[in-house]
C-alpha cells in the first residue's frame, strides 16, 4: 500500500461531519472521511446505506444538510464557481451507468472534456483522445455511439472520459455493476493499471467482494447512516461487529450463487 | 394457527377509552380482537391502543391498527397509539410508520388534511422558486455569458432550430389552415345574414395575426417540442449525464437550455407569423369560394385591417411563448427523479404546465 502523503499537502478528499438528507429521511449523519493520496479507498455497505450519496456529496453535486467537504484542501462551499470548476478538473468520475453523452460518439465524449477546459488545438485533442481510448483498449470504437457498445465497453469508454483531463483523483460509482465477472475483473485490472501509471487517488464505491479483494488498499464500511468500520480489508473483516459480518456473509453468499448459476449455464444446466 | 393468546382490557371509563393488549397480536388472535373492538370502532369516539403488553405483532395486527385509523382518524381526536416498543415498533416500521414511545400517527407518520395542504403548498412554492431561479440562470447565460468570452455553440443552436422549430412547421401550418378555414366558415354564416361578407377579411386577419396564429403555434410546439425537451433532459438526468456535464465544467443550463431558448424563441416567432398567414389563407379560401368575394377585395381589406402593432404583437407574443415552452420543458426535465416512469410523468406535467402558462400569458397580453 502506498502512502505518499506529505505533511504540507492536504488530503485530496476530506469530509467532516457530513449530514445528508433526502426530504425528511436522513441518509448520512456526521460522517468523517478522508481519501489518502495514491491509494484506493473502497466504500462498501448494503443497498441504500448512502455510498453513492457520500460520493455525490464529495463531488459537490448535492448540497449537504450539514458538515464540510474539502477537495485538495479547499472547502467547496466557500470557493467561487470558477475555482470549483478548476478543482473539478483535477477529478475524474466513472458513473454507475457510464453516463456517456448518447448524442456524441465515444471519441467526442472524451474530447468534450478536454475541449471545454483547455485551449488546446483540435489536432492535439484528437491525439489525446486516441491515447486515452488506447489505454482502455477502445481505440477502434472512437467513431461509435454509446448505444453501439456492450456494457463493458461503455464502462471502459466512460473510464477513458473520466481520465481525459489527467485527474489526480478518480471516483468510481459501482464500476462493476451490471458486468459479468470476467469483464468486471478486466475493469478492476484497468483501475489498478491507472493507479500505478498515474499514481491516482481513487475512491471506489462497490459491493462486489471480488473487486474489493482485488483493488482495495483501504476499506470504509457504511451502515446506519455512518461509518461502522475502516481499515485494510483484513482488518475490517476481522472486526467483531455483527453488521460487518452480516454484510460480508451476504455478499459472499450472493457471489457464490451468481458463480454457480454462471457455471450451470456454461455446463448447459438449468440455472 | 400459531397458538398464541391475547387478553384485552378495555378501559371505557377513561377519557379517551383505552384498549390494553396483552399477548400476541397476530393472525390467530386478531379475529377475536376485531370482533370485540368492532363496537368501539363503530362508536367513532377517540380511542387509545396501549401496546405495552404486546410481545409480538404481525401484518394482521398492523391491519387492525390501519382499520382503526381509517374508521376513527388519527391523533387525539381519533385513534392514537402508546407504549410502542420492541416487536410492535419493528412491525410498524415495516409499514413505513416511524413510531417511538407514545407518539401519535399524526405526529410522526400519516398527515392531517392541514399538514397535507401545507406540504403541497410548500412544494408548489418551491417549484415556483426553482422555476424562477432557472429563468434567471437562463437569462444570465443567454445574455451575459456570451460577452464573457464563452465559446458560442452555433452547431448545437442550428441543430436545435431544425429539430425543435422547423420540424414543427408542417403540423403547425396544417392546424393554422384548418383554424383559419373554420373561423371563416363560422363567421361567414353570421356575416352573410347582414350582408357584411367583406368584413370576413378583417375578422380572419386580425384574429389570426394577433391571437390564433401565435396561440395555436405555441400549443402545438408545446405538445411536440416541449415534451421532447423534457424527455431529452429528463433521460440525461436519469442517466447521470447532467452530473457528468457539471463535473466536466459544462453548466447544464448553458449547454442544454440556452441553445434551445435561442432556437425556439426565433423559430416560434417565425412560426407565429407564418401560421397567421396560413390561417388567413384558410379564411381567403372560404371567402372566395363560399361568400363569392373577389381575391383583390379580400386581400385589400385584410391588409388594410392590420397595423404594424399587430405584427409586433404577434412576434413578441410568439417569442415569449417560445421562452415559456423551453424553460418549462427544461425545468421538468432537470427535476426528473424515479427512472423511466419519472421521465413520463415529467413529460406530461411539462406539456400541461406549458399550455396553461401560454394561455395565462395570452390573457395577460390581451389585457395590457
Amino acid at each position: 500500500m502506498k502512502m505518499n502523503a506529505g505533511f504540507t499537502q492536504p488530503p485530496p478528499v476530506q469530509i467532516q461531519g457530513l449530514i445528508a438528507r433526502y426530504g425528511e429521511k436522513t441518509v448520512l449523519e456526521g460522517v468523517d472521511f478522508i481519501a489518502s493520496p495514491g491509494i484506493i479507498t473502497v466504500i462498501i455497505g448494503g443497498s441504500g446505506c448512502g455510498k453513492s450519496t457520500l460520493l455525490k456529496h464529495a463531488l459537490g453535486l448535492y448540497q449537504p444538510a450539514g458538515g464540510r467537504i474539502f477537495l485538495f484542501g479547499r472547502d467547496i462551499d466557500e470557493v467561487s464557481d470558477t475555482e470549483l470548476k478548476h478543482i473539478r478538473m483535477r477529478i475524474g468520475v466513472l458513473f454507475q451507468n457510464g453516463a456517456l453523452f448518447t448524442s456524441m460518439t465515444v471519441g467526442e465524449n472524451v474530447a468534450v472534456v478536454i475541449r471545454e477546459n483547455t485551449d488546446l488545438p483540435e489536432e492535439i485533442i484528437a491525439q489525446m483522445v486516441r491515447m486515452k481510448l488506447s489505454l482502455v483498449g477502445l481505440e477502434d470504437a472512437i467513431g461509435k455511439y454509446p448505444e453501439e457498445l456492450s456494457g463493458g465497453m461503455r464502462k471502459r469508454a466512460a473510464l477513458a472520459r473520466a481520465i481525459a483531463s489527467d485527474p489526480e483523483v478518480l471516483f468510481c460509482d459501482e464500476p462493476s455493476a451490471g458486468l459479468d465477472p470476467v469483464v468486471a475483473s478486466e475493469l478492476d485490472d484497468l483501475l489498478l493499471n491507472m493507479r500505478s501509471l498515474f499514481n491516482m487517488t481513487m475512491v471506489v464505491v462497490t459491493h462486489e467482494l471480488e473487486s474489493i479483494k482485488k483493488i482495495a488498499d483501504r476499506v470504509v464500511m457504511l451502515d446506519d447512516g455512518g461509518i461502522v468500520a475502516q481499515g485494510t480489508l483484513d482488518e475490517v473483516m476481522s472486526m467483531r461487529d455483527y453488521r460487518v459480518h452480516d454484510f460480508f456473509n451476504r455478499i459472499s453468499h450472493t457471489e457464490e450463487k451468481s458463480r454457480a448459476s454462471i457455471y450451470a449455464v456454461s455446463e448447459g444446466k438449468d440455472a | 394457527m400459531t397458538g398464541n393468546d391475547i387478553s384485552i382490557n378495555v378501559l371505557e371509563d377513561a377519557e379517551p377509552a383505552v384498549v390494553e393488549f396483552n399477548g400476541a397480536l397476530d393472525r390467530s388472535t386478531v379475529p377475536e380482537v376485531f370482533r370485540r373492538l368492532r363496537p368501539l370502532f363503530n362508536r367513532k369516539t377517540p380511542l387509545v391502543f396501549d401496546f405495552g403488553g404486546v410481545a409480538r405483532m404481525d401484518s394482521s395486527g398492523l391491519a387492525l391498527v390501519a382499520y382503526g385509523f381509517r374508521k376513527l382518524g388519527t391523533g387525539s381526536g381519533g385513534l392514537s397509539l402508546r407504549s410502542i416498543g420492541g416487536e410492535v415498533e419493528k412491525t410498524l416500521k415495516l409499514a413505513g410508520w416511524n413510531f417511538s414511545g407514545a407518539q401519535s400517527l399524526t405526529e410522526d407518520g400519516h398527515s392531517s388534511f392541514a399538514e397535507t395542504a401545507g406540504a403541497e403548498a410548500e412544494k408548489a412554492a418551491s417549484s415556483v422558486y426553482y422555476y424562477l431561479y432557472l429563468i434567471s440562470e437562463t437569462l444570465y447565460h443567454s445574455i451575459v455569458t456570451p460577452w464573457k468570452g464563452e465559446k458560442p455553440r452555433l452547431a448545437i443552436f442550428v441543430a436545435q432550430m431544425a429539430r425543435l422549430g422547423a420540424g414543427s412547421a408542417p403540423i403547425v401550418w396544417l392546424i393554422a389552415l384548418l383554424v383559419g378555414l373554420t373561423t371563416a366558415y363560422q363567421a361567414a354564416y353570421q356575416l352573410r345574414q347582414f350582408g357584411a361578407n367583406i368584413y370576413i377579411a378583417d375578422l380572419v386577419a386580425i384574429s389570426m395575426m394577433t391571437e390564433l396564429g401565435p396561440l395555436m403555434a405555441a400549443i402545438m410546439v408545446a405538445g411536440r417540442s416541449g415534451a421532447a425537451i423534457t424527455a431529452e433532459i429528463g433521460t440525461m438526468q436519469v442517466n447521470e449525464e447532467i452530473d457528468a456535464l457539471r463535473l466536466i465544467g459544462m453548466h447544464p443550463v448553458q449547454y442544454l437550455v440556452v441553445p434551445k431558448v435561442y432556437a425556439v424563441v426565433i423559430t416560434q416567432a417565425l412560426l407565429g407569423i407564418t401560421s397567421a398567414c396560413v390561417g388567413i389563407l384558410g379564411g381567403y379560401v372560404i371567402a372566395v369560394s363560399y361568400l363569392d368575394l373577389s381575391s383583390a377585395a379580400f386581400v385589400n381589406k385584410a391588409v388594410n385591417s392590420l397595423v404594424m402593432m399587430d405584427l409586433v404583437n404577434n412576434l413578441s407574443k410568439s417569442a415569449i411563448f417560445g421562452f415559456i415552452i423551453v424553460t418549462v420543458g427544461s425545468f421538468y426535465g432537470l427535476r426528473v427523479s424515479g427512472g423511466a416512469e419519472g421521465v413520463g410523468r415529467a413529460t406530461t406535467n411539462s406539456v400541461v404546465t406549458s399550455i396553461f402558462l401560454i394561455i395565462v400569458t395570452d390573457c395577460v397580453y390581451s389585457l395590457i
